[in-house]
């Protein structure tokens, strides 16, 4: 119940992180859970966050999609070479994430027919890429305090 | 070797799924369907007690100072009332004889237009988001639907976009995805109004470097293409120019709409297609 009521908080905020600072705000709590081995949860709410940020975005559907399926791709492909816990993991995903939102978002908007103004692009991408280890970070640190006890995943 | 294996094997498979996925929607439209409903609404949701609050706020604290400067304004509204006045007379003999004239030749009226009146929930910003768009606060269950246009009563807003059951997208006229068939309300000229991602300024293309047309003048929508009804102000003239290279005149428009300011829209519910012949532009009321 206090899980359920957290990842309601985490959705709400996260939709006003979207509409007012335009990053994406789940893709890191989507990580944090396959940190947790949640997988189901992970699945689950990753999937909810999918179809939000898909009926937000004025691509059609598919660029989100894309870019969580490949982030998770490299998440467990990083995770054969570095220790996941550790938060040059999460920045090294970050940069990772940096090129494929650029790619995955022009090529469904090419595909689409939808002209999108690459510089535009390039800053929200280099945004996310910011705010992906400090979003993590806050969500990690929030998490491990009022859910895991002395769980701490920053090193 | 056998991780390499797997690994490509992984690859293969998400690629697999991902493309499968995405030409099964391109072809049902069902995950479109499903996304929008789900995105647009919770969205909404979401931000529409904040909106309320904000909304409530700004009002309370205007009706405060508006409560202020009530008697001044009130000795200046009597004086344009007067004004007003004599001017409704002369219009109402000019509706008169107006309405005679449409009737004589059968053209459809503005009356029959429905609107629907909705809010603007969010700006998605040019700065921030892929698109030029606004969130406003009707959907499918009040008959709102895809590619109905969007007006204020100063000019053309856009068209919607996308719907879920209670809120809407709109693409402004400000997009560069934005293409409306426009025709010049003095010369007649037709071209396309394109936006440039920038909301104080559009274009006109394909006007042909002959054609007669005077900065100031209003470009209206044609009624070509279906979506839009004729004869709603897009944008005035702001700059022209004849380039030696090209066949075209370029031409930059201030939108009518003055797309930064909007907080409340009338969305057209219809065939647009059907209203034709409205093409009673400003210039030509003049």
């Amino acid at each position: 119940m206090r899980a359920l009521l957290w990842w309601c908080v985490v959705l709400i905020l996260g939709v006003f992180l979207k509409c007012y600072f335009h990053v994406d705000p789940y893709l890191p709590a989507t990580i944090l859970f396959f940190q947790k081995e949640k997988y189901v949860s992970g699945v689950f709410y990753g999937a909810l966050w999918v179809l939000i940020l898909e009926g937000y975005t004025d691509l059609p559907f598919g660029s989100v999609l894309l870019y969580y399926m490949s982030l998770i791709f490299f998440y467990f492909f990083l995770k054969k070479f570095f220790k996941s816990e550790s938060i040059f993991f999460i920045i090294f995903l970050s940069l990772i994430f940096f090129p494929i939102h650029y790619v995955s978002i022009i090529t469904i908007a090419k595909l689409s027919d939808i002209y999108i103004d690459p510089r535009l692009l390039f800053s929200i991408s280099f945004k996310n890429f910011i705010f992906f280890p400090i979003l993590w970070w806050i969500y990690s640190f929030l998490y491990n305090k009022y859910f895991f006890e002395k769980d701490i995943y920053l090193v | 070797m056998k991780n390499l294996k797997t690994l490509m094997m992984w690859i293969v498979l998400l690629t697999l799924i991902y493309l499968g996925i995405f030409t099964w929607n391109i072809k049902t439209h069902m995950l479109d369907g499903i996304s929008k409903q789900w995105g647009l609404n919770i969205v909404g949701i979401i931000l529409m007690p904040g909106k309320w609050i904000q909304r409530e706020v700004k009002d309370f604290w205007f009706d405060y100072i508006d409560l202020r400067r009530v008697r001044e304004e009130n000795k200046i509204l009597e004086k344009i009332n007067k004004k007003l006045e004599l001017e409704n007379i002369s219009l109402k003999i000019k509706v008169r004889e107006w309405e005679r004239i449409r009737q004589f030749l059968k053209f459809n009226s503005l009356k029959k237009w429905k609107f629907v009146g909705a809010r603007l929930l969010l700006y998605k910003h040019k700065d921030s988001e892929f698109l030029n768009c606004i969130l406003i606060d009707v959907g499918a269950k009040q008959g709102v639907k895809k590619n109905f246009p969007v007006i204020v009563p100063q000019g053309l807003v856009g068209r919607v976009l996308n719907t879920s059951m209670y809120f809407s997208t709109v693409l402004l006229i400000s997009d560069t995805n934005s293409r409306i068939p426009v025709i010049s309300s003095v010369h007649r000229v037709k071209g396309i109004a394109q936006g440039v991602g920038d909301e104080d300024k559009m274009e006109v293309k394909y006007v042909p470097i002959t054609a007669e047309l005077d900065v100031g003048e209003e470009f209206v929508t044609s009624g070509l293409g279906g979506i839009f009804p004729k004869g709603i102000p897009v944008g005035i003239v702001e700059s022209i120019k004849n380039e030696p290279t090209s066949l075209f005149k370029k031409i930059v428009l201030k939108p009518s709409a003055g797309l930064s300011k909007i907080e409340e829209v009338l969305v057209i519910e219809g065939p647009s297609i059907q209203v034709v012949g409205n093409s009673q532009t400003k210039s030509q009321k003049k």
